[in-house]
């Protein structure tokens, strides 16, 4: 069993964290949107941004997702004791679902979203960021119970004493 | 052998306490960072106009998901704290436990009163003082996850994951 586990298991859990905080963030917008006297802050948002906090939600993000990707292919060659192919290769399939809708859904309904803001659009990109969301939690999910299978159910050696 | 059935049940239910304890703090992270990085730079450009409306909505919204993270890392670490799995010391679970007072502290002494004055409207005093004492909490819960992530290696086992 390789370091990799450990790492694909941190990333996970952080995306999980992060994906959620993003889609809870974009469902305050659409409320706002809809409100007559207060639909100028998501066109704030949406076009103005400034570049500094996009560079530092990137920097968050994809590191972890290309640590991700690539300690879950990994894993899936070459999985560690006690896991059977098939839960690697389901863990691989969700992280591939993942990025497809991040980089086929997502990024693209945010391009439209920076020329202005598009009540449509905005709804659309609510709606593939749940499918995202969905698909980092049942990760979430899997390499936890990988993790319980691997760590194993009995003791075995005596507790240090401080 | 129903006293080493005991002791088995026991070792197992810390393991897996350590594993929610793992999933509350590292989901917790990658929240606080978003939040601390993307989400309160966005506070100061919604305006006056409705501020203490978009405040509400946030505080309604965040508080879903990390109100039961927290109770559920509080909870885990506190009992990891009374009974560390085998191979991870008293010290390393007390430090633990240490680090979720402090983000504890750092929430309900400074940032829920900064939050309780935005709720009447944009403060820049308030603002600054959520953003600025939020690395605290940022810091605190990035450096258990450190620790919490060395405890699961050491529960799997060091020699096993080089192997």
């Amino acid at each position: 069993m390789k370091f990799i586990f450990v790492i694909n298991l941190a990333a996970t859990l952080l995306l999980t964290g992060l994906v959620w905080t993003v889609q809870l963030m974009s469902n305050v917008i659409l409320t706002f949107s809809s409100y007559d006297d207060f639909s100028n802050y998501p066109i704030i948002y949406m076009t103005n941004y400034p570049v500094i906090y996009i560079i530092l939600f990137l920097i968050l993000t994809l590191p972890l997702m290309g640590i991700e990707g690539i300690t879950a292919i990994g894993l899936a060659f070459s999985p560690p004791e006690k896991l059977s192919r098939f839960v690697v290769w389901i863990g691989l399939a969700l992280v591939a679902i993942g990025w497809l809708i991040t980089f086929y859904l997502y990024i693209p309904r945010q391009g439209v979203l920076i020329d202005g803001f598009y009540q449509e659009a905005f709804e659309a990109l609510v709606s593939a960021g749940w499918w995202r969301t969905l698909a980092w939690t049942a990760r979430s999910v899997l390499v936890l119970w990988m993790t319980v299978k691997v760590i194993g159910w009995s003791a075995s050696s005596p507790k240090p004493s401080i | 052998m129903f006293a080493r059935l005991s002791l088995n049940n026991g070792a197992t239910l810390m393991k897996l306490v350590l594993l929610a304890n793992l999933a509350a703090t590292l989901m917790m992270t990658g929240a606080i960072w978003i939040v601390q990085v993307v989400h309160y730079p966005l506070f100061s450009r919604v305006g006056a106009e409705g501020f203490a409306r978009y405040e509400a909505e946030h505080s309604a919204l965040i508080t879903l998901i990390v109100g039961p993270l927290m109770l559920a890392e509080a909870f885990t670490a506190f009992l990891l704290a009374m009974q560390p799995p085998e191979n991870v010391s008293y010290p390393e679970v007390w430090i633990g436990l240490g680090l979720v007072a402090v983000v504890w502290l750092v929430t309900f002494f400074v940032s829920v009163p900064q939050h309780s004055i935005l709720a009447g409207g944009f403060d820049q005093g308030a603002y600054e003082t959520l953003v600025n004492t939020n690395w605290w909490r940022t810091l605190a819960w990035t450096a258990r996850s450190a620790l919490v992530l060395w405890m699961t290696v050491k529960v799997i086992g060091v020699e096993r994951l080089l192997s």
